[in-house]
């Protein structure tokens, strides 16, 4: 081989590591850029995931407020139920108690439907006879809730009686001395007795 | 009258003079089956009733006319102890 081929090789490897030093210095350019942009994309990602979690964080705030609400509305409608449940007590009491809407009434009829045994009773009770009475309305239908009243007539089970309430009821007895708020105090003589005009 | 259950007791040291030695149950009214209504009355005892026994209770001013209760302030009184209620069917 001569020189000047010799040279020319020289030159041509020369040339060659050249442009390889040109060629990797832009791929370090190219990666440093692609570095620079995967770091921003880092930063991006974290600045996401960070507001996701204070997003997770206002909203298990919002969970645990609404669940102080749920339970203070749970509250509410329990005091409601139990408002409820006495305004109820209250008005079946006033429409089913003893006498019904009529109880206002101080003598109304009754049937006699049954018979109460208390040996043991106050003295001044003593030798009374204590009846179960069903209140009527003004047609004989029953109305009301059965009540025990003291016998001052001689009524028997079946049969249509008056009957009065209150301290009065003591009235047919010795009355200061008989503890009475129901007394059967007449016999109606039949249904058939009973008219309305 | 009504016809009561006895619930329990009520113990109360300050009261009225008349009041005195006098017994405070708890009572529910019953229906005249047996089974129970709702709310209570706290009645004076004169006849020594005693738990879970049916009774018979006086309420209003009558409650005053019992023997022993001239003039205490009470207004509801247990004046009978049940031994049965007999209702008669098909009326």
């Amino acid at each position: 081989m001569s020189d000047q081929e010799m040279n020319k090789k020289m030159e041509f490897i020369i040339e060659h590591q050249a442009k390889f030093a040109a060629d990797i210095e832009i791929m370090r350019e190219v990666q440093a850029a692609d570095s620079k942009r995967l770091s921003d994309g880092l930063i991006g990602v974290v600045d996401i995931v960070s507001s996701l979690a204070r997003f997770q964080m206002k909203t298990d705030e919002t969970v645990n407020l609404l669940a102080e609400e749920v339970g203070r509305l749970t509250q509410a409608q329990a005091q409601t139920d139990a408002s409820l449940k006495i305004l109820i007590n209250v008005v079946e009491r006033k429409l089913d108690g003893n006498g019904g809407a009529e109880s206002s009434a101080k003598m109304q009829l009754a049937r006699v439907i049954g018979t109460v045994v208390a040996t043991v009773k106050n003295d001044s009770l003593e030798g009374r006879k204590l009846l179960v009475v069903q209140t009527l309305n003004k047609d004989l239908k029953p109305s009301g809730k059965p009540i025990v009243a003291v016998d001052s007539v001689g009524a028997g089970v079946g049969e249509l009686v008056f009957w009065c309430r209150g301290k009065e009821a003591s009235f047919p007895f010795k009355r200061e001395d008989t503890p009475t708020d129901c007394t059967i105090i007449g016999i109606v003589d039949s249904d058939a007795h009973v008219t309305q005009g | 009258m009504i016809i009561a259950r006895i619930l329990g007791t009520v113990v109360s040291s300050q009261k009225d003079e008349r009041l005195l030695g006098k017994k405070l149950l708890i009572v529910r009214p019953v229906n005249v089956d047996g089974t129970d209504t709702t709310g209570y009355v706290v009645a004076v005892d004169t006849v020594g009733a005693g738990y879970h026994e049916r009774v018979l209770v006086v309420a209003g001013s009558s409650a005053r006319l019992a023997q022993g209760m001239k003039d205490v302030p009470v207004d509801a009184a247990i004046v009978g102890v049940i031994d049965t209620v007999d209702i008669t069917k098909g009326e």
